[in-house]
């Protein structure tokens, strides 16, 4: 299918690969990826170990240029990929690093309810969540706004859409960085971006994002499951969605004005797509702005969405939301950049953290923490697969010490959405999933074939991974019991 | 349409390439279209025959697409079937328009990648398709174009993914024997 990895990879540990500067000119730092002896077999058949490499050549660069055990070939940066930079050093901040679908991420709903409440109703449950949230190709959501509304929405993020009525104050609380980030500058987004925006917050798209209805099927930290208000048996929903249109939008105007930028600083690039501009520059900070605008679009996307499943769970099961317990447990956003500090050869910086298919994984008594996971650190939800399982975690202290508070973000792909629609040849994808207790529905042709569990990696293996280096730790295993897809 | 364009005739021709999907090995296809156009102002009919094929290739979370020509500006027309092609089997509706494309820079591939980036948008955002094309010229200077969008029919198209956009990543155009090849990635 694609050219396989064939430069260095050094061994460190037993969940940690090198790739040495001396690789190729231009390296600034070593690359770092972490895996196990499976899944760097895996990571080696496609060339995202040379993304890893060529982001160490970004200017500013501080540590290694990082990839979680979900790695695998993207555009310009690798999904999985971790990079920090320091603006104080002309460090960068790049487009690519954040991906098109700005603040792609995931949100875990707990319930009161249990499999045996749930089980029966399962096909009605999901039918009316197809029916409920707007999904695939070029579907409107059911709240548009005018263009004073979009601006107040990319400057508030979650907030302007819980006032509207569209959550709970408690959703605020529980989501990363409170569903914002400061510094949103909606004057920098353009007005297509707004145009594509106007009509699909609340919209789950397509691709690989999900709405599944889920189990829990495993506990492995008690106190921790408890803390999060997760017991065995009990149903969880997970939305995996982004900034849709608009965050596109975002990404595709910048990285068309950054263009002629590196030249402009001197920056000499492996691959266009890591187009990039210095942090401290004029390029660099609209940039950050309308990112930060389009981060704030997504969190009050998901917001939406929780919103309409808690409508459609209160319809099936005849109860509202509220007594159906269906709260927030957390938020995170894997494709992202933001400005936190870090401990850098004994020195307090502010570094500019991209993270790419990778999520936040701050460890007990962070600051950013809500006061009730403080104790814990904060919960990271990493989504398998349509028929194995997902996880929740939560971070710890080695993440800051060697990962600049990041963890895995999912199972990661490994097989080309080609090569698995070849391998449903014959095969009905929702017959299948619907023998290992899942049913789904989904709007594209082809989605679930692209999407079948055979074109991932096992989540346990990455979720191992991490757990061993110290980085997360498992809290529960949660298994699909239903999911919509675009 | 406008009146000028009602009165001139205007070959509609449902464009080939259209329809299958990224799994078929032998995904690869003949487009010889683009003939029939307007120009902008509706005052004469141009046309114009450009032979060319696209293939779709394998990437591990998204899909690349090869176009190839005999010409440069060749490209352009099978290098946006490709594009339709990922996205679904998306067919045209009856009203039309027609837009000017403009396009100048220093690279042909970064130029091709920016008209795609627009089709993208007309979809999306205007749920339009490409029926016709008459590139004017093409090279590593400027890309100028009239394009005839026409308004997707929802009900008689199938869509099986959701294009997020047109990436740069390995993105090329090269000659190679017989004429050149564009290459680009889609993110999904």
């Amino acid at each position: 299918m694609t050219d396989r990895y064939t430069g260095p990879l050094e061994r460190v540990d037993a969940t940690r690969w090198r790739i040495p500067k001396s690789y190729k000119p231009g390296m600034r730092v070593d690359g770092l990826i972490y895996a196990n002896e499976v899944l760097i077999e895996a990571i080696k058949q496609d060339k995202s170990p040379e993304q890893v490499a060529n982001v160490a050549c970004l200017p500013g660069i501080v540590g290694h240029s990082l990839a979680m055990p979900d790695i695998h070939w993207g555009y310009g940066f690798c999904i999985g990929g971790v990079a920090a930079t320091d603006p104080a050093a002309g460090g960068v901040i790049s487009p690519g690093g954040v991906g098109y679908d700005i603040n792609c991420g995931v949100r875990l709903i707990r319930t009161d309810l249990t499999i045996d409440d749930a089980e029966p109703k399962m096909t009605r449950l999901i039918d009316k969540l197809f029916e409920t949230v707007p999904c695939g190709v070029g579907k409107s959501g059911r709240v548009k706004f005018d263009k004073k509304q979009m601006h107040r929405l990319m400057e508030e993020g979650s907030r302007f859409v819980v006032e509207k009525g569209y959550g709970w104050q408690s959703d605020i609380e529980n989501t990363e960085g409170h569903g914002k980030l400061d510094g949103a500058r909606p004057d920098q987004v353009s007005q297509r971006a707004y145009d594509r925006g106007a009509t699909q917050c609340g919209t789950l798209g397509s691709g690989n994002h999900f709405l599944e209805v889920q189990v829990v099927e495993q506990i492995d930290d008690e106190q921790a499951a408890s803390v999060l208000g997760l017991e065995k048996g009990a149903i969880t929903v997970m939305i995996h969605s982004g900034s849709r249109g608009l965050g596109y939008q975002v990404c595709e105007d910048n990285l068309k004005e950054l263009r002629d930028v590196p030249r402009k600083y001197g920056i000499d690039l492996p691959d266009k797509q890591l187009v990039c501009a210095p942090v401290h520059s004029p390029e660099g900070a609209k940039y950050l702005g309308a990112m930060r605008a389009a981060a704030n679009f997504a969190w009050a996307n998901r917001q939406i969405m929780t919103h309409l499943a808690r409508e459609a769970f209160s319809d099936v099961f005849g109860k509202p939301a509220e007594r159906l317990g269906m709260h927030l447990v957390y938020d995170v956003a894997h494709n992202i950049a933001k400005v936190e500090p870090y401990d850098v050869e004994g020195e307090r910086r502010s570094l500019c953290v991209h993270r790419k298919g990778a999520t936040r994984a701050f460890p007990p008594g962070h600051e950013e923490l809500p006061d009730r996971y403080r104790s814990i650190g904060q919960p990271v939800l990493v989504p398998g697969d349509m028929a194995r399982f997902s996880y929740v975690l939560v971070g710890q202290a080695a993440s800051m010490e060697q990962t600049f508070g990041s963890c895995c973000h999912g199972a990661g792909r490994m097989m080309s959405r080609g090569a698995a629609i070849r391998a449903s040849k014959g095969r009905s994808i929702r017959k299948e999933l619907l023998e290992r207790g899942v049913y789904a529905r989904a709007r594209g042709r082809t989605g679930l074939e692209e999407e079948q569990p055979d074109a991932y990696k096992d989540v346990v293996e990455v979720v191992g991974v991490l757990h061993e280096s110290h980085i997360s730790q498992k809290v529960a295993k949660l298994r699909p019991l239903g999911v919509i897809k675009g | 349409m406008s009146a000028a364009a009602q009165r001139a005739p205007f070959s509609f021709a449902p464009p080939t390439g259209v329809g299958g999907s990224v799994s078929n090995a032998a995904s690869r296809r003949r487009c010889a279209r683009g003939d029939g156009l307007l120009s902008a102002e509706g005052r004469a009919v141009i046309n114009q025959r450009m032979d060319g094929s696209f293939e779709l290739f394998d990437h591990t979370a998204d899909v690349g697409v090869i176009a190839r020509a005999a010409e440069l500006r060749g490209l352009v027309w099978p290098a946006a079937m490709g594009l339709y092609e990922v996205i679904g089997d998306v067919q045209a509706g009856g009203e039309t328009n027609q837009r000017e494309f403009h396009l100048a820079g220093e690279d042909a591939a970064d130029m091709l990648r920016d008209f795609l980036a627009e089709l993208l948008f007309e979809f999306e955002q205007h749920k339009r398709r490409l029926t016709h094309l008459y590139v004017e010229a093409f090279d590593e200077h400027r890309l100028d174009a009239i394009a005839s969008l026409a308004i997707v029919d929802d009900q008689r198209s199938t869509y099986y993914r959701e294009v997020k956009a047109v990436t740069y990543h390995e993105l090329s155009i090269k000659q190679v024997p017989g004429g050149y090849e564009a290459r680009y990635i889609l993110d999904i």
